[in-house]
Formats: structure tokens, sequence, C-alpha cells
């Protein structure tokens, strides 16, 4: 198993999060406010409503701090969580509005839960290091061949399979835990 | 048995690359290596269908506004809460036709969908109170809800105390036996978890809450503090 500084930083900032630094906070907003509030848009459909989700996403996440556990993916999935909440209470204030007609087609049109998932994923191939991102973009985003992926990076075929393996590894220990 | 190949070789076997006749041997014969090598190629396959993500930036005023809901208390409410009444998601122009009500029904109707696709509001399906194992006391209470994208099981409690650990929720089949965890109770008092509706017809009707530590046992920790049955 390959060192992973990040999720040692990850892990530490879920710790110092429970104890209750308002640093702490501020850092995991730096990392991971664009993600949620990225999901709340594209589920909403609203930059106002999505504003507000983000907000609730953190303050709740510093109220709750005390049961996060420490671990290097927690932080996230967290996260990740009680959007999805705050996002599901948000439609279903839209219901109880009486405004069903209207909002209907966005709910058909954006599954919450798919959407969030697949989002947390592309973050985090996003904030791999590099050349590992870029590898593995290249890959799956613009689906090169190994050897141009080789030949525009100027890495040996080799080295960029071994990106790809590592990097798979790398994300599953990131999304799943250590299992 | 033969000895475990290296994480690199499973994740290379996942991306397609033909296993060595032993690793081939050892992952027909090794349940571990097999699941793993199952997650590593469902994950493999989630990197193929992604697309690529435009990150927006949240306005400078989403923190200004956390900062100061942390400077109010222990429980600060946001500085705008979506319940309150404004359509904000609505084009301009659209909340004007909405003040026009029947206009704004027709419009939308015709606008965005077909009358057959309309969902129905959220709806409580079952509800129970949850009360404490020993003596009975009421602390909580829990609704199933069925809403447009499935079902929702709220739960509402007094501040109950998670001692050093913190509460989770779950589902308890009523052979008293079987139970699944479908979340944590974040803030001690509440919590709205996404259940299936298949799990509730095999008999996973009782709503516990529990106190667990951060032990990393997934498993229940036979600390229950409140209970009760949804009758479904």
């Amino acid at each position: 198993m390959e060192p992973d500084g990040e999720a040692e930083a990850r892990r530490l900032l879920a710790e110092r999060l429970r104890t209750g630094s308002a640093d702490a906070l501020a850092e995991a907003f730096e990392r991971w406010s664009r993600l949620i509030y990225t999901i709340a848009v594209r589920s909403l459909e609203s930059a106002a409503d999505a504003e507000d989700v983000t907000q609730q996403v953190f303050l709740a996440a510093w109220t709750g701090r005390h049961t996060l556990r420490p671990t290097p993916d927690a932080l996230p999935r967290w996260l990740v969580g009680i959007a999805r909440h705050r996002i599901a209470d948000t439609l279903a204030q839209r219901y109880r509005g009486g405004r069903v007609l209207e909002a209907v087609p966005e709910v058909a049109a954006t599954s919450a839960p798919d959407l969030a998932e697949r989002l947390a994923l592309v973050h985090e191939v996003d904030t791999l290091p590099e050349p590992r991102r870029s590898v593995l973009t290249m890959a799956y985003l613009h689906d090169c061949t190994h050897e141009e992926i080789a030949r525009r990076l100027d890495l040996p075929v080799g080295t960029v399979k071994s990106h790809l393996a590592r990097g798979l590894l790398h994300l599953r220990r990131r999304l799943e835990g250590s299992e | 048995m033969s000895v475990h190949p290296d994480p690199d070789v499973l994740a290379a076997v996942a991306l397609g690359e033909h296993p060595a006749p032993g690793v081939e041997r050892h992952l027909a014969n090794c349940r571990s290596c097999a699941t793993d090598l199952a997650a590593l190629r469902r994950l493999a396959a989630d990197l193929s269908a992604m697309e690529a993500a435009e990150w927006l930036e949240p306005p400078a005023t989403v923190w200004a506004g956390i900062q100061r809901g942390l400077g109010t208390g222990p429980a600060p409410a946001p500085a705008v809460s979506p319940a309150a009444g404004r359509p904000r998601w609505l084009p301009l122009a659209l909340a004007g036709a909405a003040a026009a009500g029947v206009l704004a029904g027709v419009l939308g109707a015709r606008l965005w969908t077909p009358a057959t696709e309309q969902a129905p509001a959220p709806q409580v399906m079952a509800s129970t109170s949850l009360a404490t194992l020993d003596d009975q006391r009421v602390l909580g209470e829990a609704s199933l809800v069925r809403t447009p994208t499935g079902m929702e099981l709220a739960v509402t409690t007094e501040p109950l105390d998670p001692g050093s650990g913190f509460l989770e929720v779950w589902l308890i089949n009523t052979d008293g036996v079987r139970m699944v965890s479908v979340g944590v109770l974040a803030d001690n008092t509440s919590g709205v978890f996404s259940v299936s509706e298949a799990l509730l017809g095999q008999g996973y009707r009782i709503v516990d809450v529990s106190r667990e530590l951060f032990d990393d046992q997934p498993t229940h920790s036979g600390d229950s503090l409140v209970r009760g049955e949804l009758a479904v």
C-alpha cells in the first residue's frame, strides 16, 4: 500500500473538526464547498436554494461535529450525505408549497443521490495529485489510449498503467474507507 | 490457499489485464480477493461513465453566513430558510405567473410535464412514538413518508445523550433478529433517512435509536435508547 498523505491529512482534519476547531471547518469548506454547492445547484436548479443548502450543510457539520468519525473518508462522505438530505428537504418544501406542477420535471430529471455520487467521484479524481489526475482524466474523460497518454504526458506506458491501477486503489480507499 | 495477490495486481485485472494463471486460480478460490476485484471493477465502470464537471464556486455570502451562524450559539439557523415562502427557484416571469393562480397551473402543466407524470405530495404512510425500553417514556417519534423520490424515515427525538459516541438509527426486523442501520442522528435530535420500501415489506419495521461508540464496529451496540414499531 503506497503512503497516502492526503488520507492522513483528511483524518487529521476530521479529528480537528470533531474537537471543535473553527479553522478545520474553514478548511473543510475550502476543500468541499464547490462539490456541495455544485451538487445543490444541479439538483435544485436554483442558485439561491443551493446557497442555502450549502450554508446549512456546513452549519450542520459544525453542530454535529461530535458524531464525526475521525477516518480519512468520513468527512466528504458525511458532507455529501447531509447535502442529500437538505436537498430532499428543499424539494419536499417545494411540494408542500403547492408548486407540484413546476417541480416535478426537475425531480424526474435529476435523481439526487446518483448525481451526488457521480459528482463526488469526479471531485475525487480532480483532487488527485499530478500526474495521476491527468492520467485518469485523459483515460476516463477523454477516452485516450495508454499510448496516447504516455506520449502526451511524456511518460513510459508502464508508468501510465501503474497510475491507472494505483489511481483506482487510491479512489477506492477515499470513497469507501479503508476496507 | 495461495498467497493473496498484491492490490496493484487486482487493480490491473479490474482494468482489463489478463491475470497470470496463479492469480486466476487464486481468484477462483478466494472470496475476499474476488469481492475486492468486484468492487474495483464497479469503480472502474463508474469512472468510465463519468462526465467532466464544471465546479461552481459558492458566492462569498455563503461562508459569511456560516461564520455568522457559528457566532450565534450551538444550533444556529441558516440566514435564509428555504421554507420561507418566496419561490426563488422560479424564473421571475414564471413567479409572476404563479401569482396569477390558475394561469400558473395551466402554464406549468403545459410547459413542464404531462399530467400523468405528476408525483403525489409527500404522504405519511405510518408513524410511531419512540419510547424507552424500560419504562416506556415517549421521547420522540418516527414517521415513514412517501415522497416523489422514494420512502423516507423521519426521526425526531428530545435531545438524547450520545455518551462518548454517537446515535444511530436502525430498522429491526419483526423477527427480532435481523436489523439494518439507516443512518446517524447527526444532531442528536433529528434526521431524515432514505429507506427502501422492499425492506419494510420484509418486516424491517421497528425503529430503534442506539448509542454507538467510535469503535469501527458496524454492528448494533445493544445499547438501545428508544424504540417504536411502524404499523405499515
